[in-house]
């Protein structure tokens, strides 16, 4: 088993009085890429700062790629991050931000870089306040890229842009992925974003991961369930509840199962990826405990 | 990293030089004008009583382009450490904080202090290089000037010579970066900056320099050929004040004292300071035998009180540079 | 070259959807032995899915013994799928144009068509007979 590329255990961020962050352990492995869905305010932006050390732990201790967060040249070399936004010096031009990544990273690719901008089709001397929302986004990504990251943390990379950038931007991204062999992690409010590329899931809402593991595995061990009406402790052993409705007659339940259920009183469906995120982001707000599992 | 530094200071550079560019101008040619000037007057040649040529001079010199330079460079010097700590100093943390562009810079493969040192380095150095370039060109160029007439070592002009104008620009831009970096916001961090600097500049000739050499003690008799004050108030308490000091020096304290070593209240004698004019009064005065008690910085301390002025601002702004590196490692998180 | 596309609301799997792709591309002699699949890189450059889901399907093709890798070079295709019905496919395409023609006549639209081709597909054999 080869060492995750990111550890989280019991990871605590707090301001003031505010958590924004609660009890969070995590484990992801490498060479995947990760989606990290969750409500706004939920504590994706939280969670990605902190592992890239623009944030330290109230609580608890996160490692990526086996280091402290930004403890120093190196490991700040191993991780490429676009923040929200894509933020970009606005009264610098293009030629000047690629000229800032390789005067600070060692393992600056210069020509991978002059490529992916001359695929863009970006002018080097054009100010990056002045190129548009996908364009930035793209500059952001090829600065991450061209420092040869081992690890990429993106967050809420397409949130803000049309659907044409967006295309573009995960096209780009996933071309990176087959190049290099490396993991990335994203973040998004929305499962569409995230459904097409990821094949590892994390689920946060209101500060606590709810969920985590990889895709097929979730997607193959959660189902649901429709049936008459009746009492979800009847279910058989092994089957957990993560969301439920009636009507006065029948049962919708999504439920999660280590083994198929066989239970003739039920229809049993496979549900999607967005059917998933939405029962755990239901039952973290009716319940109050807190539920982590992590399915291999 | 340095390279990006210079790139990212590059328009306040060019402005600064440009400015500074248009001073040299203007001293060049004043400055002709004013040697030429200093000989005509024969202060160049005198020895001994320059009074005279001194004054001549004088004359000469405050008038049209030369006295517009003067003062003018003399403003500049003060303000300039204001304008580098509000223009360069402020900006320079506040900005990345508010634009979020800390997330970009910060993610590079260098640590968050290699990055603030890289900055500060450059900005210190441009500070101290141009507060000092402006500073060597206008005590030049002064030099005769303050002689004759504003003495350096006095208050107004003390700030605006040598090198403690390199020291307040150290400390201005070390205060505006560690206002930027704790306030987050550029235009409240520059109102910060200003209003700390001020205060910290005026408190200088205000209460502590007086204290930074030991002040010379000096009694003369008192010589009333020239009076600064002559009051006679209620009860006939009397105030009186000398206005021969010595030359060159930055007066303290200026007491009359009675023979015993008592400051003088008077009272006043009606039959001689009644109403008739001061000049039976002072003549009366003169047989008190009152003497003149004076403290004060001679010119022979100018440099002393440079150094260690100078050294008190470039060492709060070593304090101030230590806290910022401690800061953004530890606490801006 | 062939060149893929992912519809996301079949309910079909991504990978799946690639490898019945490739089969049909075969079937109508669109892919033939010796083809060279696109590259993994290419593929997500065009249809932005994640990189293993391309080699999931490859790997699947490969399997089957459809498909094969050359290590350095690519994947190639090893087999034909399209047999001898490929000649068929000419005739059979000018009738069902014709029948076509003929439905649209009637004043069948599109959909009923589907629901008709669709219906009768499904019937078993013996029912028609």
């Amino acid at each position: 088993m080869s060492s995750p590329v990111l550890q989280a255990e019991h990871l605590s961020k707090r301001y003031g009085r505010r958590e924004a962050l609660s009890d969070c352990t995590l484990s992801i492995p490498p060479g995947h890429v990760v989606g990290l869905v969750g409500p706004n305010g939920a504590g994706k932006t939280t969670l990605l700062q902190l592992a890239v050390g623009l944030l330290r732990p109230t609580a608890g201790a996160i490692s990526v790629l086996g280091g402290r967060p930004a403890s120093g040249g190196p490991q700040l070399a191993k991780v490429g991050f676009v923040a929200q936004d894509a933020p970009t010096y606005a009264s610098l031009s293009v030629d000047d931000h690629l000229r800032f990544g390789a005067h600070t990273n060692p393992g600056w690719n210069q020509q991978l870089a002059a490529d992916r901008i001359a695929q863009l089709g970006l002018d080097l001397s054009q100010k990056a306040g002045k190129l548009s929302g996908g364009q930035r986004a793209q500059l952001s990504l090829t600065l991450a890229i061209a420092k040869s990251p081992e690890l990429l943390i993106l967050d809420e990379p397409v949130a803000s842009l049309d659907p044409l950038a967006r295309r573009e931007f995960l096209q780009a991204l996933m071309g990176f992925v087959a190049d290099r062999r490396a993991s990335v992690i994203l973040s998004s409010h929305l499962v569409s974003d995230l459904e097409r590329v990821c094949d590892f899931l994390i689920v946060l809402v209101a500060s606590r991961v709810r969920i985590a593991g990889e895709v097929e595995n979730l997607l193959a061990t959660h189902y649901r369930l429709i049936g008459p009406r009746r009492d979800p402790a009847d279910l058989p052993p092994g089957v957990d509840v993560i969301e439920a409705s009636y009507t006065d007659r029948q049962s919708t339940l999504i439920v999660r199962s280590a083994t198929p259920i066989h239970d003739p009183s039920f229809a049993v469906e496979l549900i999607t990826m967005e059917d998933l995120v939405l029962a755990y982001m239901a039952q973290a707000t009716t319940s109050r405990q807190p539920v982590l599992e992590t399915i291999r | 990293m340095t390279w990006f530094a210079w790139r990212q200071f590059r328009i306040p550079s060019w402005i600064t030089a440009a400015a500074l560019l248009a001073v040299a101008v203007l001293l060049a040619i004043t400055g002709h004008n004013l040697v030429d000037e200093w000989n005509a007057s024969g202060a160049a040649t005198c020895h001994g009583d320059c009074g005279g040529a001194l004054t001549t001079f004088i004359q000469r010199a405050t008038t049209g382009a030369e006295g517009i330079a003067y003062q003018l460079t003399t403003v500049l010097l003060y303000a300039m450490p204001a304008l580098i700590g509000i223009f360069w100093g402020a900006p320079m943390l506040a900005r990345e904080l508010e634009s979020g562009t800390y997330r970009l810079a910060w993610n590079q493969s260098i640590t968050r202090t290699r990055w603030l040192g890289t900055k500060l380095a450059v900005g210190g150095a441009a500070s101290a290089l141009s507060a000092g370039l402006l500073s060597w060109a206008v005590t030049s160029w002064g030099h005769h000037l303050d002689h004759a007439r504003y003495y350096r070592i006095l208050p107004v002009m003390f700030g605006a010579r040598g090198i403690v104008p390199i020291g307040y620009a150290l400390f201005a831009f070390a205060l505006g970066v560690t206002m930027g970096m704790l306030i987050r916001r550029t235009v409240p961090a520059m109102a910060a900056t200003l209003a700390i600097y001020v205060a910290a500049v005026a408190s200088m000739p205000l209460w502590v320099r007086a204290h930074l050499a030991p002040a010379v003690h000096g009694t003369v008799p008192l010589d009333l050929s020239s009076i600064d004050i002559l009051s006679i108030g209620q009860n006939s308490v009397m105030t009186v004040r000398s206005g021969v000091t010595p030359s060159n020096a930055w007066v303290l304290t200026n007491n009359t004292i009675t023979p015993s070593g008592k400051i003088f209240t008077g009272p006043a004698d009606p039959t001689h300071c009644g109403d008739g004019g001061p000049r039976e009064c002072i003549q009366w005065l003169s047989t008190l035998g009152l003497r003149e008690q004076l403290t004060y910085q001679p010119a022979s301390h100018f440099w002393q009180l440079q150094w260690i002025e100078t050294g008190i601002f470039v060492a709060a702004a070593a304090l101030l540079t230590a806290f910022c590196f401690w800061f953004i490692r530890n606490r801006l998180t | 070259m062939i060149e893929f596309h992912l519809d996301g609301r079949s309910g079909v799997a991504p990978y799946m959807q690639l490898i019945q792709q490739v089969r049909q591309a075969m079937r109508l002699g669109l892919l033939r032995e010796g083809d060279q699949l696109p590259t993994v890189k290419d593929v997500v450059a065009r249809v932005a899915i994640n990189p293993n889901t391309v080699l999931k399907a490859y790997r699947e093709l490969e399997y089957e013994g459809l498909v094969s890798p050359r290590p350095g070079v690519g994947t190639f295709v090893t087999r034909t799928l399209a047999d001898d019905s490929l000649a068929a496919h000419g005739p059979l395409r000018d009738e069902l144009l014709a029948w076509l023609a003929r439905a649209r006549a009637a004043g069948l639209d599109s959909e009923s068509i589907e629901a008709l081709f669709a219906n009768t597909l499904r019937t078993p054999v013996e029912e028609s007979a």
